[in-house]
């Protein structure tokens, strides 16, 4: 290498340094709502929302915030958390566990913040979490399903099923209610979707049904023939499918070009009306595993679902959307609770909350952290998630 | 054995798309030596602006806009030509000023290049993937795709259109490199551009015709592979854009039969590969890497290149 290009790569180094730190300092940076106006006696209520908020998995991180922003509005409006006026500081962990203990040192750090909502993905959970714990900030997750996030310690908690749990009951839903003994599975291989995969496995053995293929593929993958070819070869009567929608409406389409007529069973990665628009007429049919039942006659479900339909040029949110909102919620619940917005006194509180109507469900912790909820199936019908005829077994 | 052919046909299918992007590469690396790092962008905007064209409405900057809502072969055309428009004002504006500085130069201005671009299309379309129209003549009325089976092997009427499609275009270019006083004109830039200009080249409109065809090339593959997996995302053409880069250097690069066997024999060599290989779905990415270490150790002019001759 002469002189020249030395330097040049140098430079070509310092752009990308540069890069990295302009989307990361936009990314905090973005907003972190004024905290002037309300009563300057009344301690705020700072609320941490980590998520990929950017990259890849933006449409996540879009939810979460769309959640949390909604509880903020409605908190606010109703005069705050204790007299504290509600405000949001954003954290984008690009659902990537490095990226996360960033945004955690950073909302430790920040003395105004009382909790955090996020973060969104097990990976960046598990690791965001270890420092929350040490710090003595709690984190409440709204969407990390990974069975081992709440061991970290009492700080931890988190308002949806494990993916144990959901495994299982997915698993006695397969076999028990449909009556489908032969099944496949094809698993996003992440700690989520492996989970999850491995405790439907389990479940499935357990109930008396054979797993005939267990096939894998990378977040991001586009092309899912030659798993599918495989699984069509041993000719299961269901397919389940653990991962997230942007793949799975690509899985779905791939297996009607391979001439495949299965019934599918997605996780709770597929509750999203993405599904129905990505996938088109590939997944009409597909029963989905979800939290969060947008058509549910109560008031207060209805009110969430106005207040986003009115932001969001009438679309319908999903359980990302919903359960931040509740996270949020039951902290501010909580807070009210114990009449104080200090970090410590809301985690007391939480511990004895009892059973919080969420909108998610009836939230209830076990003396692990983790919640105690129902599971519900949603079908694909004409376009859209409706309540499907067979629910399971409580 | 059926298992087999079929995951055959799967290779084949995608090593096409892999080809038709890695034409781009190897017509632009071949002319300038530069590995424009943009081109997975320009193969994305095809993607997104042949389903602008076939869409009724569309969401852009969060506003629907109304859509011409046009057939998907006049839309494919028409992302075609914009594309190439775009290849022509980014070589003009990004890599021309930079063509006598040192090379790395010239790939950091295409490094920042794909980064705008990807920043733009978010903007534009958003982050989420975007639905691909189906298109009439490939779908049945119920939605689903319209296909075949050869013994038990599932072929849709679009895998072979794309097949056909990409083996059109290779011939096409091929005859028009070898055979005509323009094509002519690209080998003698590409070999040498002081001489050529000497001999009465214009190297500039030589270089801007190379950009205008590899561009339109990387729409028509966009556009193509938007139409196999049903949707379009401002991320998509970072993968099969280092593929195709795979792809172009496994074949020789700069030879453009070489694009095409490389893309197609990559195709395979991913299918079969996670197909057939122990957790080899996991790894499927990596194949296209460990082919291009063991080619650039041991054949580094590709399989169907000449020797390169050391120049400067």
């Amino acid at each position: 290498m002469d002189k020249t290009s030395r330097r040049l790569a140098l430079a070509l180094i310092a752009v990308l340094v540069l890069t990295f730190a302009a989307v990361g300092l936009a990314a905090c940076g973005g907003d972190e709502a004024a905290d002037d106006g309300a009563g300057e006696t009344a301690a705020p209520f700072k609320i941490g929302v980590a998520g990929p908020m950017t990259g890849q998995y933006a449409t996540y991180g879009a939810s979460h915030k769309a959640g949390a922003e909604i509880a903020m509005e409605e908190l606010n409006a109703d005069g705050g958390v204790n007299g504290g006026e509600v405000s949001i500081a954003l954290g984008d962990d690009l659902g990537d566990p490095k990226e996360a203990v960033l945004v955690a040192q950073k909302f430790i750090d920040d003395t105004e913040l009382v909790f955090v909502n996020g973060h969104q993905f097990s990976g960046a959970t598990i690791a965001a979490g270890g420092k929350y714990q040490a710090a003595g900030l709690t984190m409440i997750t709204p969407s990390a399903t990974q069975p081992d996030i709440t061991d970290l310690g009492d700080f931890i908690w988190r308002i949806c099923m494990t993916d144990a749990v959901q495994g299982k009951g997915l698993a006695d839903y397969s076999v028990g209610t449909l009556g489908l003994q032969k099944v496949a599975i094809m698993y996003d291989n992440s700690d989520y979707g492996r989970g999850l995969a491995d405790a439907y496995d389990e479940g499935v053995k357990a109930a008396g049904g054979s797993v005939v293929a267990k096939e894998q593929y990378a977040t991001g993958d586009t092309d899912f023939k030659a798993q599918l070819t495989k699984i069509k070869g041993t000719g299961p009567e269901l397919i389940f499918l653990s991962g997230y929608y942007p793949e799975g409406s690509k899985i779905a389409q791939q297996a009607k070009e391979l001439g495949m007529d299965v019934q599918l069973l997605g996780s709770d990665g597929y509750a999203s009306d993405e599904l129905p628009k990505l996938g088109g007429a590939a997944v009409e049919g597909m029963l989905v595993s979800t939290f969060f039942d947008y058509t549910k006659d109560d008031p207060a479900v209805q009110k969430f679902v106005d207040a986003y339909k009115a932001k969001y040029e009438g679309a319908n949110p999903d359980w990302f959307v919903a359960n931040s909102y509740d996270v949020i919620m039951l902290a501010a619940a909580a807070a009210e609770k114990a009449g104080s917005n200090d970090r410590t006194a809301i985690n007391d509180a939480l511990a004895e909350i009892g059973t919080y109507e969420g909108i998610s469900g009836p939230i209830t912790f076990d003396e692990n952290g983790d919640v105690i909820k129902p599971l519900s199936i949603v079908i694909v019908q004409d376009g859209s998630l409706v309540t499907a005829p067979q629910q399971p077994a409580l | 054995m059926n298992e087999f052919a079929q995951q055959l046909v799967n290779g084949l299918m995608i090593g096409c798309l892999y080809a038709l992007i890695a034409v781009g590469y190897t017509m632009v690396y071949g002319i300038i030596e530069l590995i424009n790092f943009a081109f997975g962008e320009l193969f994305m905007f095809g993607a997104f602006i042949t389903i602008m064209m076939m869409s009724e409405s569309i969401s852009l900057f969060g506003a629907t806009v109304g859509m011409p809502g046009l057939n998907f072969f006049v839309a494919i055309l028409i992302a075609m030509a914009v594309v190439a428009v775009m290849g022509v004002v980014i070589e003009r504006l990004a890599y021309r000023p930079l063509r006598n500085a040192p090379r790395l130069a010239a790939l950091i201005s295409a490094i920042g290049v794909s980064i705008l671009l990807q920043n733009v299309a978010q903007s534009i379309f958003g982050s989420q993937q975007v639905k691909f129209p189906d298109i009439p003549m490939f779908t049945t009325a119920a939605g689903a795709p319209k296909a075949f089976t050869v013994g038990n092997v599932e072929i849709t009427y679009f895998m072979v259109f794309v097949v056909v499609v990409t083996v059109i275009t290779m011939l096409l270019l091929n005859v028009y490199v070898k055979r005509t006083r323009m094509g002519r004109a690209m080998r003698a830039s590409a070999q040498d551009k002081n001489t050529s200009a000497l001999m009465g080249v214009n190297v500039n409109k030589v270089i801007a015709l190379t950009f205008l065809i590899g561009s339109a090339m990387g729409a028509l593959a966009g556009g193509l592979y938007g139409g196999v997996y049903h949707a379009a995302w401002p991320l998509m053409g970072f993968n099969p854009g280092l593929k195709a880069f795979i792809a172009a250097v496994l074949g020789g690069i700069g030879n453009i039969p070489g694009a095409f066997l490389g893309g197609l024999l990559l195709g395979v060599i991913e299918a079969l590969g996670s197909a057939y290989l122990p957790m080899g779905s996991q790894y499927r990415d990596a194949f296209a890497f460990v082919i291009l270490i063991l080619i650039l150790s041991f054949r580094p002019s590709g399989l169907l290149g000449s020797t390169v001759s050391q120049k400067a």
